[in-house]
């Protein structure tokens, strides 16, 4: 019976990551075809559809958009979500429990729901700038992630060692910088990883924010699938992914994937 | 400010009047201790009794409500802790474990803008000093507790500080290796003729390490002593009770003349030096070790052995006696005499002069 059960369960394994990886990986030949529809298998090979991403109009300028938006948001989130989880775990805040809660239920919260109350909330006090709304927004969206992997390495972290580093001449600033920051690091990385990525590819709260001229380039993509659905989508999907790629790489060389993941 | 100019000039290290309240809790209360240079001082009390916060004021992570805390003559107590130049090695070390062993001890050095080339002279030599040079190169994670314990005592030293405080130090080793480290640690700071507080809970190792200690309570020192004045005369039924053992009876003042007290106990009359007045109601004590059996001393008392305990070097008798409450007895002996054991009815003998006489709770 055991093995059995182990049979099943395996499969269902086995058939979890296929469902998975499947459609990720169909992509990427996809987006080398000669032929001007999305259809696999692909016909021949050819770089066009990456040569034509260039020409698409609007799409490096809303992937540029993107990618801004996304790093100005995360490093917002980092420094305040890391001084407000410093806040919760050690400044005896009354409430502390229930604003933890709070600071990290975004995360639960239909974005539908995020954007409206967002875009409610920029024409009251006046922000017609669909940049800054779109930034003010992308805090939000992604402060959750933040603070909820900082709030997990704080937690494990033994405050002792700050005042280690303050009675060996470091005041309490630097103390934090040279004791508490590099060993919350995975906390940092992995936090910023989701955050990024949670504030790059977000659709429903942005889609009430964007104008005519600032687009992110999930509203640009499914705006030019609409329009001209070609592979060009294709091109554009296997470059973001060999670009989650490399940045899992490169985090894996800064602090081990095997310590983001524990956190 | 005389009697805090009076204070600065008997210490090394000086706590005047030092109050600090948490809430509604009183956790320091109106302190004063003053250390010479070169001195251990072992600060002896049960947990809450004041004496980490007190720790913690001296290394400026807290600022007492009231007082004066100097070190050297110098009024530090507004002073940041980064620019006091305490060491303090913490309960449970507090070594970095993102630096290696070198790096953890150089930390204090680099913080305060020493060069690389003075900087790396000093780290060999407080590693050789704790006879950790083979491990410089060891990430802090993968040492014993008892090597830790050293790096984090390097750590501390190597800057130089004008004085060492040490959180329960020995807390977190495992018995036999406590004991070894005492005596390794005090040896160790004596070489290098620092100033030391300890902390700590454990009456027998502040009796190790320390040249005086001050039992604790409440936020007050109780009493001020070396080890065998505060062991041998504690001040106070508290101190007598936090350091070591004894056998207590409760009694009544009968006569008192001379400096000498006849007290009426439910065993006896029991003599005893000491100043109160007839009609007194009191509690006399005295060591395990001072007790014999037989009638070889002025003071004697009947009572029957409810356990043995045998520890090796000697064999401790706890004592049934009349009451519960104040009335205890533990009686320590080199060996077991013949014929002794649960049951047991023996008189006791202990001298007049090793008899403690305290006013009763």
């Amino acid at each position: 019976m055991e093995r059995l059960g182990l049979g099943i369960a395996w499969t269902a394994l086995v058939l979890v990551i296929l469902f998975l990886l499947l459609p990720i990986v169909v992509v990427i030949p996809v987006s080398f075809t000669e032929a001007t529809v999305f259809r696999f298998p692909p016909e021949g090979f050819s770089l066009q559809w990456y040569a034509k991403i260039r020409n698409v109009d609007g799409l490096l300028g809303a992937l540029w958009l993107s990618a801004r938006i996304a790093a100005l948001a995360t490093a917002l989130s980092l420094l305040l979500g890391t001084l407000c989880a410093i806040a919760l775990v050690r400044g005896a805040v009354p409430g502390a429990a229930a604003i933890t809660t709070f600071m990290v239920s975004p995360l639960m919260l239909p974005g539908l729901v995020l954007g409206i109350a967002l875009l409610q909330a920029a024409r009251e006090v006046g922000l017609r700038d669909a940049w800054w709304s779109l930034l003010l927004a992308h805090v939000v969206i992604t402060m959750p992630f933040v603070m909820r992997t900082v709030l997990g390495s704080l937690s494990l972290f033994d405050f002792a060692m700050v005042d280690a580093a303050r009675t060996l001449g470091c005041s309490y600033p630097v103390a934090l910088w040279r004791v508490l920051v590099p060993n919350i690091l995975p906390g940092f990385v992995s936090g910023a990883l989701f955050a990024f990525i949670a504030s790059f590819d977000n659709y429903p709260v942005s889609m009430f924010l964007v104008d005519v001229r600032t687009k992110t380039l999930p509203i640009q993509l499914l705006n030019y699938l609409e329009i001209s659905p070609d592979p060009t989508l294709a091109a554009v999907s296997t470059g973001l992914i060999g670009l989650t790629v490399l940045v899992l790489i490169l985090c894996d060389r800064l602090v081990g994937l095997r310590r983001m993941a524990s956190i | 400010m005389t009697g805090m100019a009076a204070l600065q000039q008997a210490g090394h290290l000086t706590v005047a009047g030092a109050s600090k309240r948490f809430g509604a809790a009183l956790v320091l209360d109106d302190l004063s201790l003053a250390v010479a240079k070169g001195e251990f001082v072992s600060l002896l009390g049960p947990s809450g009794c004041g004496k980490t916060t007190l720790l913690r004021c001296i290394a400026g992570l807290l600022r007492p409500d009231a007082g004066h805390i100097s070190v050297a003559g110098r009024d530090i107590t507004t002073l940041p802790a980064h620019r006091r130049n305490v060491g303090v090695v913490f309960q449970n070390y507090a070594l970095f474990p993102h630096l290696t062993v070198a790096e953890n001890i150089a930390f204090g050095l680099r913080a305060q803008g020493v060069s690389k080339s003075e900087s790396a002279p000093r780290v060999a030599e407080a590693l050789a000093l704790v006879r950790m040079t083979e491990h410089a190169g060891k990430p802090v994670t993968a040492l014993s507790g008892g090597q830790q314990q050293r790096v984090a005592v390097a750590r501390a030293l190597v800057v130089r500080p004008s004085l060492l405080l040490l959180d329960e130090p020995f807390s977190a080793l495992d018995r036999k290796l406590r004991e070894t480290m005492q005596v390794e640690l005090k040896h160790l700071l004596r070489e290098v003729g620092i100033t030391a507080i300890f902390v700590t809970h454990d009456q027998e190792e502040a009796l190790v390490v320390s040249d005086r200690i001050a039992v604790m309570n409440a936020g007050r020192i109780e009493q001020l002593a070396d080890p065998a004045t505060l062991y041998g005369r504690p001040a106070s039924l508290y101190v007598l009770d936090f350091v070591g053992q004894s056998t207590r009876l409760a009694g009544q003042v009968t006569e008192a003349a001379g400096g000498m007290l006849a007290v009426q106990t439910a065993l006896g009359p029991v003599r005893a030096p000491g100043q109160f007045a007839p009609g007194s109601r009191v509690v006399v004590a005295v060591r395990p070790e001072a007790v014999v059996l037989g009638e070889a001393a002025e003071n004697r008392i009947a009572a029957r052995v409810r356990e043995v305990s045998f520890l090796g070097s000697r064999t401790q008798l706890h004592l049934d006696l009349p009451e519960e409450g104040e009335d205890r007895g533990v009686v320590e002996l080199p060996r077991l005499p013949e014929g002794i054991g649960p049951g047991s009815a023996v008189t006791l003998a202990f001298r007049e002069a090793d008899t403690m006489v305290f006013p009763a709770p």
